[in-house]
């Protein structure tokens, strides 16, 4: 019974989002229930997370009873259970914002139901143990991403949206083509009983095509240069409550997949993929710092910035070593929990701008209004460029060190030397909003959307700056964890 | 037979891409639609064996692979959906943009 | 004992508090500026005089230590380190400080309520406190982390006038420079701990031999001393500190004279001993130092600005102390503590007296200034005395400093290539140092007033007595007969640096020695300069202000804007361009991964299936014609409709393949499925307005006119044949290795029957075997219809309308008719009135016996709609919501997906796994007709059913709806 653990978090978002749907002639008790909802599904991921490390194990769930690799099983191990974790807390900020957001969007009967959809398809892509599986949260997470973009009231969301849409359905082509192709060369869709016979027959004449269209699936979902176009529109152009989401926790998909076909499916093979993964966080790092100095709103601006940190958390992942792999999960969790700060800082000065835009030539002075807004994006910007007290100084140690350990000296100059650019492009913005001029006759209107989700995140930061110890150590026992494939085999097939 | 099926999938899928590029945003579509057909070609070639009777468990003879087939209703039902909202964003997209010519639809640069 | 350490810094800390809490409204309005200062000041004073105390307790014996963890799993901690070097430092960050804090308030000195400088002391001593933590690390982690802290809040002490452009630019620059340098620092300093094996102060100053030994030795060494060097502002980094001056005086007085550009001079001296002493720390040190204190010493002379000229003489003397940490020698060691402290004092007590100056005449400008000397006279006094230090004339303690300076770079272990330029340089430079001092204080205080306007007065007495002390003091240590206990502490703090004993006499008559000749020197070599001053000011002028290490910064940022330009425009706007880069790299990809490279496993490829035997293999050949060719005519054919048809037809040829297959199950759905496709495609055309319409068709129609036209198709056209010959490739594969193991497929169809009770094998697996997969299958789908309907009827409205509840708008007055508003014959309302219960009976039928023959709850939920979609077509839309008042989306969703969670719980409960397979029926031994079971699985196929109408009717009721205009 308890191995219902792992489905929790998946199932009571996504039977809250019906329950939603059912609510949606009352507002207000919707909304309620959506956060509730959120923080049971966060609680129990919590509780998943907890014993998962207490056993050293995997929590197992066999869907419908049926033994694997014939069903379908949902594994929580160290990895998942995290990014769960991760996700879904950064999710319960996202419907507080929508909570005191004044956007129209969260107004609609249809806003919270597919929020949470959002979750459940997040969650359920990083708890599931069966590729196929995987595609079908993956959609349900696509759907949900563009529905809620899409009806933002101008209409960038929806061209951002439909964009995003185009290239995700590609990325799900690519995806079914991996999955058949594997299919064939092994006969299963089960992630475990794939890394076994994988491992067993490394010489299938598929499997180079597989691991390629994988490997562009999940830079699709993770927005990895140069398979990055729909990620600053779609970022910037969503609603607030919702881009804080995407930009934060959904691009840690991709990542996800990447660690897992590092780390359980194609270990044989991991070595040229590793390389790939190094080349491309690199590329991400210039290109995104690049981006992000050179655009002119301040969202898409934290968008771009979302490729150069993705592409550090690359680099860890393609070093491979157990440090580098600590540093990469250490980085995702932190730099999730800035992003979404980040955004949803940006989101409140558009909220408050004449036209609701965070476009620089739009909200250039008008952080004079809002003190607050600017002493929290402050500590963020911080934590984005790596300063202490803040979570993201250590990130980028914890990075820089595992580098070092490493031995890869090279790669690590060359990040080394952008994520200056890091430190550009937030003061330059910094500077922008709160201490220039606002134009002739600029004013902020007199209500925004209420600060008390970014403040907490913001305090997160702070906390897992002053006290990194435990995410640290939870990362390193993850690292080692992934470092035995064996365990999570044997933990899904038994035996 | 083998090559022709695969020939005859490949094309499907040419053809889908060749659409999807258009900038007529109708088209567009009808090039994601045999997208979806021509992925639902190759899941069915992903059978384990070619069956001779549907897959019964009552039948008698070497029946078709099931699992790709249920693979295949679950894309088939997915990838409709994702018709009609792609549809949907175009009709929102052609009266906010006054346009259907998918170049006109490039305000997010920079 | 280890409070003594930790307790400065948590005194500081209350005074930052103190600070802050004096912006709250209440507290603001009792508090002037000058009373908080006055208080605040007490912070550092007794921080002051608690680490002197300290230094009492420490006597001359080992440093304290005081570490907790930190990050115990990296085995990182946070360290503190008490020796007579930190010490040195940390008497003066409190010492100065204080006299700045007190200062500070008179400078801010004003009456308007409620009044901000709070924030500016909080700053201020926030910076103090990190500035405290960086000389008292024990741990360089620890050393880093505080040194980032001064950079940050040294970046909001600049900017602190915010409202103008130039504080702005200045702190940008300090941050980039300083900050740019601490990302190297922190690389260097995680080398250094690397190679060290702890990041433990103790254990890296322990294992010199190690770190010099190590290959990363030059890395480490050029990366933490980038830091260092941004930081004390050597040149070439030394231009952010002339900007920096648009800090408030107090502020510069503080951080960019006294305390935190000393930061880097104190890092390379505290690792000193365990990365000098070696050739290239020798010549990495003396060059750069040699190369700011000439710069530093000739730009210093041109200024106009007094700040600017401070500044630069600043830089000027920071070379020259990193010179002394090059030279590795005793006696360069004893030069360097002394200069530390003369310079400190002598330094912030002339900025303050230009604080002053500036407040009261309202002008640093040398240009304009002259004769305060009349109406400040204590000012003037002051900073005469400074001055003096500063020219390194006795009796002060300036002069003791360049005494020593000289007496070392004299000295016989300095390489003789060297020998000449080291005390060359220094003279040159001591002799414009002197005449920039002469300059400050002449041209300032001394001559007439040369300009009218300025009315000056005496400052309050805090004003003077701030920079008073500490210029006493460096005349009292000079003056006075030969301190001992100063002495004995600076040789301790030197010994710090020098990993052994240093002798330290501070007696200014040590005889007739090279180095007083050489003073001598630099002394009537200074005043000449000084008085031809002017001239030679003006033949500075006339060298072209461009050639400045300014240009690098400008060039850089103007590289960094036009990359970025490059960067943002590939965001093209252009989706087709985005899919194209994709695909490409798709297939890039998969060519680099080596998977075409398999063609032997096509060797099977003797084309033994070409055999066209059995009407089967026709029939296969002909669906395939049919499905490639029709789908070949959606490109062709010019009008949107016909393409629309002929898509259809290929989706129906499909379903005959299927059934070839044999598929009967996916040959059902396909069928059903295309059918819905076409009719929602129909419907959207019809709802795109004509003109657009007409534009689509006349773009098919001239794609190909235009050249770049043709070149597009062709670009899309081969980009098309490559991903098809791509998914041939592996499909030709899938197709040639079969017959295959499938490692689940047998368990299907060897326990269907007996553990789903279905004969349907494909039947099992969706709604049982991989049930997970339909649930979240029937929510996707149930997503479209939701979203279809949202964005139809709230987001297409325009922004600013309020938007509609669900009921739909009547935005038309139609007879509720059929489609175009036309009358429909009765004989066609006959059919519609059988149609519907008909198609419910086959959903029926479907879900109750689709287990075990073709069809399922997907199907029967499809034909309902379609017959829902025929009787809008009849009855148009207003008529059909009236009637079908049970038809409502929401809920059916709702309810089905609930049915399924339910089911699934239930199943939980009895079978102790979600989504398990039971059957109720059964188990209660309802009396059920034949092949029907009451089971899980049917429940479930009853929910697909009723999502999937639920979302159908979604759709129907947006697209059907009569002139629904979408605005």
């Amino acid at each position: 019974m308890d191995v219902h653990l792992v489905l929790l978090p998946i199932l009571l978002p996504l039977a809250g989002s019906a329950v939603a749907l059912l609510l949606r002639k009352r507002p207000r008790l919707q909304a309620g229930w959506a956060l509730a909802v959120m923080l049971a599904s966060l609680a129990a991921s919590s509780w998943l997370l907890a014993r998962v490390w207490s056993s050293g194990g995997a929590v197992v769930f066999q869907s419908g009873g049926w033994p694997a690799p014939v069903g379908i099983s949902l594994v929580g191990d160290l990895l998942s259970a995290t990014m769960a974790v991760m996700s879904q807390a950064v999710l319960t900020m996202g419907i507080v914002y929508a909570l005191g957001s004044r956007d129209r969007v969260v107004g609609y009967p249809a806003f919270y139901p597919i929020f949470l959809t959002m979750g459940a398809g997040l969650t359920g892509a990083m708890l599931t143990g069966d590729l196929f599986n995987l595609f079908v949260f993956t959609e349900l997470l696509v759907f949900s991403g563009t529905i809620l973009t899409a009806i933002s009231d101008d209409r960038l969301g929806t061209e951002a949206a439909f964009k995003y849409f185009y290239m995700s359905l590609l990325a799900s082509a690519t995806l079914l083509l991996a999955i058949g192709s594997l299919y064939v060369s092994y006969g299963t869709l089960n992630m475990a009983d794939l890394a076994r016979r994988i491992a067993a027959a490394p010489d299938a004449p598929l499997l180079p095509v597989a691991i390629a269209l994988l490997i562009a699936t999940f830079m699709v979902k993770s927005a990895v240069f140069p398979f990055h176009f729909w990620q600053p529109d779609f970022h910037t152009a969503s609603p607030t409550a919702v881009s804080a989401m995407l930009s934060s926790v959904v691009v840690k998909l991709g990542v996800y997949g990447f660690l897992r076909m590092t780390t359980l499916l194609f270990v044989k093979q991991a070595g040229p993929v590793q390389g790939l993964l190094v080349v491309l966080g690199l590329a991400g790092i210039v290109y995104g710092g690049l981006g992000a100095l050179g655009t002119h709103n301040a969202k898409r601006m934290l968008a771009y910035s979302t490729l150069a940190q993705v592409g550090f958390i690359l680099v860890a992942v393609g070093w491979g070593s157990r440090p580098a792999l600590a540093a990469a999960l250490v980085f995702a969790v932190n730099h999730s929990l800035i992003k979404a700060a980040l955004l949803m800082l940006a989101g409140a000065v558009a909220s408050r701008a004449p036209v609701k835009t965070a476009a620089f030539d739009v909200v250039t002075g008008l952080g004079r209004y809002m003190p607050l807004t600017g002493l929290l994006f402050f500590v963020g910007g911080l934590a984005l460029m790596g300063i202490p007290p803040t979570n993201g100084f250590v990130s980028k140690m914890i990075f820089f060190r595992s580098g070092i350990e490493a031995g890869q000296f090279a790669t690590l100059a060359v990040a080394g030397l952008v994520s200056v650019l890091t430190l550009v492009y937030v003061v330059r913005a910094f500077q922008r909003i709160w201490w220039q001029r606002p134009a002739e006759g600029a004013k902020a209107k007199a209500k925004g959307d209420q600060l008390l989700a970014p403040a907490l995140l913001i305090a997160a930061v702070l906390l897992l700056g002053l006290w990194p110890e435990p995410l640290v150590r939870l990362s390193e026992a993850t690292a080692i964890w992934l470092g035995d494939p064996q365990s999570y085999i044997r933990a899904v097939l038994g035996g | 037979m083998e090559l022709l099926t695969a020939l005859a999938v490949g094309a499907l899928f040419g053809v889908a891409i060749f659409q999807m590029l258009r900038r007529n945003a109708i088209r567009s579509a009808i090039g994601l639609i045999l997208l979806g057909a021509a992925i639902n070609l190759f899941l069915l070639s992903t059978g384990a064996y070619q069956g001779l009777v549907a897959a019964y468990a009552d039948a008698v003879g070497q029946r078709s692979d099931a699992l790709p087939q249920a693979l295949i209703l679950t894309a088939i039902v997915i990838s409709m959906g994702g018709i009609s909202l792609v549809l949907a964003l175009l009709l929102v997209l052609s009266a906010r943009y006054g346009t259907s010519d998918l170049d006109e639809i490039d305000e997010l640069r920079g | 004992m280890t409070y003594l350490l930790y307790a400065p810094m948590l005194i500081i800390l209350a005074g930052v508090l103190g600070a802050a809490a004096a912006g709250a409204p209440g507290l603001n309005r009792r508090l002037t500026v000058v009373r908080l200062a006055r208080l605040l000041a007490l912070a550092p004073l007794s921080a002051f005089g608690w680490l002197l105390w300290a230094v009492v307790v420490l006597g001359s014996g080992p440093a304290l230590v005081w570490r907790v963890d930190w990050l115990p799993s990296l085995g990182l901690g946070l360290g503190f380190y008490f020796d007579h070097l930190s010490a040195l430092f940390a008497l003066l960050v409190t010492g100065i400080g204080t006299l700045v804090v007190l200062y500070t308030g008179y400078y801010f000195k004003s009456e308007e309520r409620p009044w901000g400088e709070w924030r500016f002391l909080t700053y201020l001593l926030l910076f103090m406190m990190a500035m405290l933590g960086l000389v008292l690390a024990g741990d360089v982690i620890t050393l880093f982390v505080f040194w980032e802290g001064t950079s940050v809040t040294s970046f909001l002490l600049i900017a602190y006038k915010s409202k103008d452009e130039a504080a702005r630019r200045g702190a940008f620059k300090s941050l980039f420079i300083t900050g740019g340098g601490g990302i190297a620092l922190l690389i260097g300093l995680l080398l250094l701990s690397y190679v060290a094996g702890s990041s433990d102060l103790i254990t890296i100053l322990a294992s010199g031999d190690t770190v010099r030994e190590s290959v990363l030795y030059p890395a480490m060494l050029g990366l933490i001393a980038l830091g260092a060097f941004t930081k004390s502002a050597q040149t070439p980094f030394h231009i952010w500190l002339p900007d920096a001056m648009s800090a408030p005086t107090p502020a510069s007085a503080y951080l960019h004279s006294a305390t935190m550009v000393k930061a880097g001079v104190y890092l390379l001296a505290r690792l000193n001993p365990a990365l000098g002493f070696t050739d290239l720390w020798f010549w990495l040190l003396s060059l750069f130092g040699l190369a700011t204190m000439l710069t530093g010493a000739y730009l210093g002379l041109k200024q106009n600005d007094l700040k600017a000229l401070l500044a630069y003489s600043t830089i000027s003397q920071l070379g020259v102390l990193v010179v002394l940490i090059g030279q590795d020698t005793e006696i360069a060691f004893k030069a360097l503590v002394i200069g530390v402290v003369a310079h400190a004092l002598y330094k912030s007590a002339l900025f303050l007296v230009v604080g002053s100056v500036d407040h009261e005449a309202g002008s640093r400008d040398l240009r304009r200034l002259g004769g305060l000397a009349r109406v400040m006279p204590f000012s003037f006094i002051v900073g005469l005395v400074a001055a003096l230090s500063m020219a390194g004339l006795p009796p002060l303690f300036g002069f003791l400093a360049k005494e020593t300076l000289l007496a070392t770079i004299t000295h016989p272990t300095v390489p003789p290539a060297v020998d000449l330029i080291f005390p060359v340089a220094t003279v040159v430079a001591g002799a414009f140092v002197l005449a920039q001092a002469g300059m400050l204080i002449w041209d300032t205080f001394l001559g007439k007033p040369r300009d009218p306007a300025i009315h000056a007065h005496d400052p309050p007495w805090a004003m003077v007595l701030a920079p008073a002390l500490p210029a006493l003091l460096s005349l009292a240590v000079g003056a006075l007969p030969e301190p001992e206990g100063l002495a004995r502490f600076l040789a301790d703090a030197a010994a710090e640096v020098y990993g052994g004993k240093v002798k330290v006499s501070l007696a200014l008559w040590t005889g007739i020695t090279v180095p007083l000749l050489l003073s001598v020197i630099a002394v009537s070599l200074g005043l000449g300069l000084f008085l031809a001053r002017r001239r030679v000011r003006a033949l500075q002028m006339r060298v072209d202000e461009r050639w400045s290490f300014n240009i690098l910064y400008a060039g850089l940022f103007s590289l960094l804007d036009r990359a970025s330009a490059l960067a943002t425009r590939m965001q093209s706007g252009k989706l087709r361009a985005y899919l194209t880069v994709i695909l490409l790299g798709v297939v890039a990809l998969v060519a680099g991964s080596g998977g075409l490279s398999n063609w032997e496993s096509l060797a099977v490829l003797s084309l033994p299936g070409l055999d066209f035997t059995g009407e089967v293999a026709v029939l296969r050949v002909f669906a395939l014609l049919v499905i490639v060719a029709a789908a070949a005519a959606t490109i062709v054919l010019r009008r949107d409709f016909s393409a629309i048809v002929a898509l259809g037809a290929s989706g129906l040829a499909i379903a005959v393949l299927m059934v070839l297959e044999p598929a009967p199950d996916v040959a059902l759905v396909q069928v059903v499925v295309d059918i819905l496709t076409v009719v929602v495609l129909l419907l959207v055309l019809t709802r795109l307005p004509r003109e657009q319409r007409r534009r689509a068709d006349m773009l098919i129609m001239r794609e190909s006119d235009s050249r770049q036209g043709r070149l597009n198709l062709a670009r899309n056209a081969l980009v098309a044949t490559v991903s098809g010959a791509l998914v041939a490739f592996v499909t030709l594969i899938a197709l040639t290795s079969r017959p295959r193991l499938s490692a689940v497929t047998p368990y299907y169809e060897g326990s269907a029957k007996a553990l789903t009770g279905a004969k349907d094998i494909v039947g099992a697996i969706i709604v049982d075997f991989r049930a997970l997969d339909t649930l979240i299958e029937i929510v996707v789908f149930s997503l479209a219809g939701l979203g279809v309907y949202t964005l139809l009827r709230y987001a297409a409205i325009k922004s600013g309308q309020k938007a509609e509840r669900i009921s739909p708008p009547i935005t038309s007055h139609l007879p509720t008719l059929g489609i175009g508003g036309r009358e429909t014959s009765p004989f066609v309302h006959a059919l519609a009135y059988v149609s519907l219960p008909l198609s419910m009976v086959i959903a029926v039928v479907h879900m109750m016996y689709g287990h075990d023959q073709p069809g399922d709850g997907f199907t029967a939920g499809v034909t309902v709609s379609l017959a829902l979609g025929f009787w809008y077509v009849v009855f148009g839309y207003h008529e059909v919501r009236r009637r079908l008042t049970w038809l409502r989306p929401a809920p059916l969703i709702g309810g089905g997906v609930l049915l399924v969670v339910i089911s699934g719980v239930a199943a939980a409960l009895l079978t102790g796994s979600f989504l398990g397979h039971v059957d109720f029926g059964g188990r209660l031994g309802l009396p059920l007709p034949q092949g029907f079971d009451l089971s899980t699985s049917f429940l479930f196929e009853v929910a697909i059913c009723l999502t999937v109408l639920g979302s159908a009717s979604y759709l129907l009721d947006t697209l059907g709806h009569p002139g629904e205009e979408v605005t």
